[in-house]
């Protein structure tokens, strides 16, 4: 059980990836990460879950945080505390960051009339 | 309570720090007014996320590890993860080379190759010129 109610595992899984449809739905919209550049795009995103995810583990090592009693999570785990989810998580948030900066860094050249149509 | 999680948060995010500021000296760095203006957003959001899933048991916290300082019920150590996200991405995004203008550069540099070598744009043997006569 969890404090919202109903057994589903899974569902955090499908929140995070419906987030993650939306991040992509607004990139190509406009054209902020992948649809700029999407070789540096993909680098640069995997280079921050990575990297989130080798503080994730030492986290866990080091036994500041764990899975929580969810029943929401899937229950499959990558390693010891965790969870499958977890990469998609980080994704997210990783995506969000750059979609955010892509569309607040306003010195990039502005998308042409034709994009824009 | 403890600083266990605090010190992890400072080993990963002063290197991120220490190398945005460096790459803004030296060379060029992450455009510093869309770094904060994203910062904001993303610790708005990190708050509402992170008592989310606090709140529904998806992750839990040792509470001799953490200060116990708390936004709700997330740990403020979590909000680390946004700072250094907001920090490292954008640098990465400005140093690593525009693969477009890689790709345009590499055109131009074929298509000149090609043409001085009298083949088409695909490097294929143009057909003889014939005489129009």
């Amino acid at each position: 059980m969890n404090p919202a109610g109903a057994d589903l595992p899974g569902a955090y899984l499908a929140g995070l990836v419906v987030s993650l449809v939306g991040m992509v739905l607004i990139d190509r919209r406009w054209k902020l990460l992948l649809w700029r550049d999407a070789r540096r795009g993909i680098l640069v995103l995997a280079i921050g879950v990575v990297f989130l995810l080798v503080w994730d583990v030492v986290g866990v090592g080091a036994g500041v945080f764990f899975r929580g009693p969810s029943t929401l999570l899937l229950g499959i785990q990558l390693a010891p505390e965790v969870p499958l989810e977890e990469p998609f998580f980080l994704a997210l948030l990783c995506y969000l960051t750059m979609n955010l900066y892509g569309a607040l860094d306003r010195r990039r050249a502005r998308p042409t009339r034709q994009d824009a149509a | 309570m403890s600083a266990t999680y605090l010190l992890i948060d400072l080993a990963f995010l002063a290197p991120v720090v220490v190398l945005a500021v460096v790459a803004t000296a030296v060379s060029r760095g992450p455009r510093w007014r869309a770094v904060g203006l994203a910062a904001l957003v993303l610790i708005a959001l990190t708050a509402v996320f992170d008592n989310v899933i606090v709140g529904l048991g998806i992750v839990a916290y040792d509470p001799a590890r953490i200060l116990g300082l708390r936004v709700g019920v997330a740990p403020v150590e979590d909000f680390a993860y946004a700072v250094a996200a907001v920090l490292l991405l954008p640098l990465l995004w400005r140093l690593l080379p525009d693969s477009r203008q890689a790709d345009a550069r590499t055109r131009a540099r074929l298509d000149a190759r090609y043409d001085a070598e009298g083949r088409d744009r695909y490097g294929a043997p143009r057909p003889p010129r014939r005489d129009p006569w």
